[in-house]
């Protein structure tokens, strides 16, 4: 099956079966290896990607779901500014994530600060659950994603 | 860390296993036997395309064995299929979705045999390994005691979930196979890929990541498939990739283990005699069953005063997959009974657990249940009576219990119940069994001519943190610019055999070695010529310190201490649990990093909770909130102390106290869900 779509703001088509999972797509025929195929059942989060502005687990979404849509995964979002904030604030915070989920992570505090610029308790919860890694404590994490709020909103302004 | 190796870790530029690829590559998956139980008698293997193999135990060309503490495993069946899972063979080719499919063909057929015996029947062919903790005369004991009490706690262990994978890259360059893949036990996977390929050792080059947080229960379980990988990379003489699917069969079988206690309690509360039996499923193999059933016999003991002990234990074996070792090798485990009893004779004896903790601790000059003697003054005394300020416990728990006493005297039905529980652990880093396998650990340190200095530590450090933390300590000890300073994690012409990275061993026995190492450096540095080589060598106890046959003497040098606080609240109406607050008071002597150390706390807290409540995970949104003390001592010669196992041990117990408490019912089993309240049953 051809299937058409954007990645990472570039138009492009692949010739795969419908039911492959867009993970596995990615991963294996466009080389994306920033995002992780880890349990496969949608339950750790490590394979999170932007699919028309939304973070979807791509593990659970059958590639005929893509067609005609935008696909954003973390070496599209590395190019944009909205990393450098994550970046930024992330390493002011000290947060020290493992090589397994730290794209995943910057990814979803990345996309999910768009959408909450002043983060509350219940938004900051919700970045957090966006990934299951055990590697940093909540508290230095909440530090990273409040810091890198503070940021964007300082070169939003600007 | 600097900023470009950061942004490369956050824009996802790390390369895993799975990530591999090069040219000629060949896929391969494990074949796996959906029967058990029986002589292997014939595997039907379809016709297979001219570019596909199908390898099985006899096509390896080494041997088909992993030699473990306990028990040889065999890499691939070659008679006995003794598990559901067991893998039968490995295929291979160039296209993965026509290996799973031809590899869905593939039908084994068994010839049954009978199962191992039921672990309450006495039988040698299903107790892999017996252990016991003797000390004074438990009849006379049991006689001298005004009240004999019992007890029986069960707790059923979840499988941790391993990320990543056990995916496997393995190519052939230039005489040397180079393996990419996660272990946290790079010499045992380098001993047997030259076993199972017949090469040499230093033909095998590893390349792993550190991947955060690893867990125990998987700590063996690359190396089978890197074996198999290498065997396969050698007769193909092709690069391979091993991908490892989840296997349901390898996932989910709920481990149960059961403790039975009997104690005796004189007019004061005080214990007079211990006795306890315990048993465990050790898995089809039995493998690390010794290590695990030592330990957990120790956390069963206890550390309270009692002359009269008696301890045994006894790991049987099943049809089930190898699991062992377990989430801190069975010290924690074991604690869960032991502190379930604390908590029973406290209210047996009319006392505050804490204050009743506190009369019954093993003092300086006393005798631990191992018949070893107490040298230095515990801790614990200090950390109980701090933790009880800091959480108020007395006066939650004496309220507690008034409540639930005065309960039908209430005019309304109060909406929500409290609870509280404490409980105290400890923690050793050392291995028990005196086998090289486990306690081999070396460190060598090289100053060359440049003036750049080599660690080669054939290990892998437990966070990436910790490697930034020894180039900082090793920067200040020898004042060489942090820059000037490597790490290689595995060097395949060194022959040192390095045990596991478990227990807290990469910060306290490998950053012990770092230092001694460095100090010899600098005692040799501007006197002798360069380059200087210095290697420190982790020194096994002797035999009389302690006895890992009849389980005397001090088991422990350098143990850290834990103590617990769990608050609970039960909502009357649907018997929701919710754990609002934790405090833990913790002795592990210098923190290295505060940060990481607290990050594994929280790892611990997450995992003791899940094991708790039943749950696969633990949301932010019901963490509790976490008080930690860290009990760090000021003097000089303190010591770098332990902290993994320290949290699954106190939790569970002080947990399931305050569901008691909460609750009214009795709580003897781990986990736990609001329908058993609402049932009224545990």
């Amino acid at each position: 099956m051809l299937i058409e779509f954007v990645l990472n703001d570039e138009p492009t088509s692949v010739e795969v079966p419908a039911y492959k999972r867009l993970a596995d797509v990615l991963r294996e025929g466009f080389n994306l290896t920033g995002l992780r195929s880890a349990c496969g059942k949608g339950y750790c989060g490590l394979c999170t990607v932007v699919l028309n502005e939304e973070l979807v687990y791509s593990c659970m979404i059958p590639v005929f779901q893509i067609r005609g849509k935008s696909v954003q995964t973390i070496e599209g979002y590395a190019e944009t500014e909205g990393f450098n904030d994550v970046f930024e604030g992330f390493k002011e915070a000290g947060v020290h994530l493992c090589d397994y989920c730290a794209p995943t992570r910057t990814l979803t505090t990345g996309i999910l600060l768009d959408r909450y610029v002043r983060p509350d308790a219940r938004q900051i919860e919700e970045i957090l659950s966006s990934v299951k890694c055990n590697c940093t404590p909540y508290e230095t994490l909440k530090k990273g994603i409040l810091l890198t709020s503070q940021i964007r909103q300082k070169r939003l302004k600007s | 860390m600097d900023e470009d190796k950061f942004r490369n870790r956050l824009a996802g530029g790390i390369r895993f296993p799975e990530d591999m690829t090069s040219k000629k590559m060949v896929y391969a998956i494990l074949i796996r036997s959906p029967r058990y139980q029986g002589i292997l008698e014939e595997v039907d293997v379809p016709k297979l395309p001219e570019n596909m193999l199908f390898m099985r135990a006899k096509d390896l060309p080494g041997k088909n064995l992993m030699p473990l503490p306990d028990c040889a495993l065999p890499l691939l069946v070659e008679d006995e299929v003794l598990y559901p899972g067991q893998p039968l063979g490995l295929l291979t080719g160039a296209d993965p979705e026509i290996l799973n499919k031809i590899g869905s063909q593939i039908r084994c057929r068994i010839r049954k045999t009978p199962p191992f015996p039921p672990a309450a029947i006495n039988d040698p062919r299903s107790t892999a390994i017996i252990k016991e903790i003797k000390k004074g005369d438990l009849d006379r004991g049991m006689n001298k005691a005004e009240q004999i009490l019992k007890g029986e706690y069960k707790m059923i262990m979840p499988e941790v979930p391993s990320y990543p994978r056990n995916n496997i890259f393995c190519t052939k360059e230039g005489g040397r196979y180079i393996l990419h893949l996660h272990t946290q036990w790079p010499s045992l996977v380098r001993k047997l890929c030259a076993l199972a390929a017949n090469i040499s050792r230093k033909q095998v080059e590893l390349h792993f990541n550190t991947a955060g947080r690893t867990w125990d229960s998987h700590i063996w379980q690359s190396a089978v498939p890197a074996a198999l990988t290498v065997a396969a990379a050698s007769i193909l003489r092709q690069p391979v990739r091993l991908i490892e699917e989840e296997n349901i069969a390898m996932s989910f079988v709920p481990r149960e283990l059961n403790i039975h206690y009997t104690a005796g309690l004189d007019h004061q509360g005080r214990l007079t005699a211990l006795m306890a039996d315990l048993s465990i499923d050790a898995g089809a193999y039995g493998c690390f069953a010794s290590e695990v059933l030592t330990r957990l016999c120790l956390s069963s003991a206890g550390f309270y005063q009692c002359r009269n002990i008696r301890i045994r234990g006894k790991a049987y074996q099943t049809n089930t997959p190898p699991w062992f070792p377990m989430a801190g090798w069975g010290l924690p485990q074991g604690f869960f009974g032991v502190e379930m009893l604390a908590n029973h004779l406290a209210e047996e004896s009319g006392t505050d657990p804490a204050i009743w903790r506190n009369l019954n601790i093993v003092e300086k000059g006393n005798l631990y249940p191992t018949s070893g003697q107490v040298r230095q003054r515990l801790p614990l005394p200090e950390m109980v009576d701090d933790i009880c300020r800091k959480s108020d416990f007395t006066r939650k728990h004496a309220a507690g219990r008034q409540v639930r006493q005065n309960e039908r005297e209430l005019d309304l039905l109060p909406t929500g119940y409290s609870g509280i529980g404490m409980a105290v652990s400890f923690q050793g880093n050392e291995f028990l069994s005196r086998n090289r396998v486990l306690t081999a650990s070396s460190v060598t340190t090289t100053l060359h001519k440049e003036g750049n200095l080599e660690i080669i530590l054939n290990a892998v450090p437990a966070t990436p943190s910790l490697l930034a933390l020894w180039k900082k300590r090793i920067s200040k000890r020898l004042s060489i610019p942090e820059e000037q300073i490597s790490f290689i994690l595995d060097k395949p012409d060194d022959q040192a055999f390095s045990g596991p990275s478990t227990l807290s061993r990469s910060s306290t026995i490998l950053t012990r070695l770092i230092d001694q190492s460095c100090d010899l450096i600098q005692k040799k540095r501007f006197r002798e010529a360069l380059p200087i080589t210095e290697t420190g060598s982790f020194r096994r106890r002797t035999k009389t310190d302690w006895d890992e046959e009849s389980l005397i003497g001090t088991p422990f040098g350098t143990p850290s201490f834990a103590a617990a606080v769990v608050d609970v609240q039960l909502e009357t109406a649907t018997m929701e649990l919710r754990v609002p607050k934790i405090w833990l008071s913790l002795n592990c002597g210098i923190i290295l990093d505060k940060s990481s150390a607290r990050s594994f706390i929280e790892a611990e807290v997450r995992l003791a909770l899940c094991q708790c409540l039943k749950k696969q995970a633990i949301k932010p949104s019901i963490f509790p909130e976490l008080h930690i003390e860290f009990n760090e001592n000021e003097s000089k010669n303190q010591r770098i102390g332990g902290l993994e196992g320290l949290v699954l041990g106190a939790v569970p117990a002080a947990f399931a106290q305050a569901v008691s408490l909460a609750s009214g019912l009795q709580i003897n089993s781990l986990p736990l869900e609001s329908g058993d309240l609402l049932r009224g049953v545990n």
